[in-house]
């Protein structure tokens, strides 16, 4: 069976002054998706790819809005 | 708590090498819980080790003589503290867990060095994973400062 494929993602957030985030997600994000980290939900806006692959592992820049601050239920990726 | 080889084959910095290599970083890796806030690496200090997240998320932060100011977020699969295992030099960052707490494993720089030694592929894959991670890093800092 062939190896799972990781995306490593640099999700970088628009407008205020939140640094951003590095994370390794199973699924390739989407235009629209919803992501929490650090206490608060981001909408997807935009996704690249940033370096060519290797092996399994993708790598992608996604730039992301602030939607809301993330609720209990919310877990991180 | 051990790791798994299922969990170390999501970590970038182990691409490529084989489930029997894998077993081999898993005998040493230490499982460490990070309390929400807790501060894991303290910037100009020295250290051994290097952590990889397995849940929850850390924030990196660098100190200067006024404030402090927020590089990145890294969430699962990330490593941090991992230029104590190339430079032997001052951690150049501070890190802390983030409200929800991190689930951390630690390897050991000795203890990394004398499986490279016994295992020259372990080490020749996990120091080119390790250069792309850094590029990678530096990729996200230079379009997170646009």
């Amino acid at each position: 069976m062939p190896d799972e494929i990781f995306y490593k993602v640099s999700f970088v957030v628009m407008g205020g002054d939140h640094p951003g985030a590095i994370m390794t997600v199973e699924k390739r994000p989407q235009i629209g998706d919803e992501i929490t980290f650090n206490g608060s939900v981001f909408a997807v806006t935009e996704v690249m790819e940033l370096m060519p692959p290797v092996g399994n592992f993708g790598f992608l820049h996604a730039t992301c809005e602030h939607v809301r601050a993330a609720q209990r239920n919310e877990g991180e990726l | 708590m051990s790791i798994s080889i299922n969990l170390l084959k999501g970590v970038q910095l182990f691409a490529n090498l084989t489930d029997e290599e894998l077993a081999s970083l898993a005998e040493i890796c230490t499982a460490r819980q990070a309390s929400p806030q807790e501060l894991i690496i303290q910037q100009n200090t020295t250290g051994t080790s290097m952590f990889i997240v397995a849940t929850g998320s850390v924030e990196v932060f660098i100190r200067g003589l006024e404030n402090a100011r927020s590089l990145v977020v890294l969430g699962r699969g990330q490593v941090i503290g991992e230029m104590a295992l190339i430079d032997q030099g001052y951690r150049s960052a501070s890190v802390k867990a983030t409200a929800e707490g991190a689930m951390l494993y630690l390897i050991e720089r000795d203890e990394f060095y004398e499986l490279c030694e016994q295992n020259h592929h372990i080490g020749f894959i996990v120091m080119r994973n390790l250069a792309i991670d850094i590029a990678f890093k530096l990729r996200h800092r230079n379009l997170a400062e646009l």
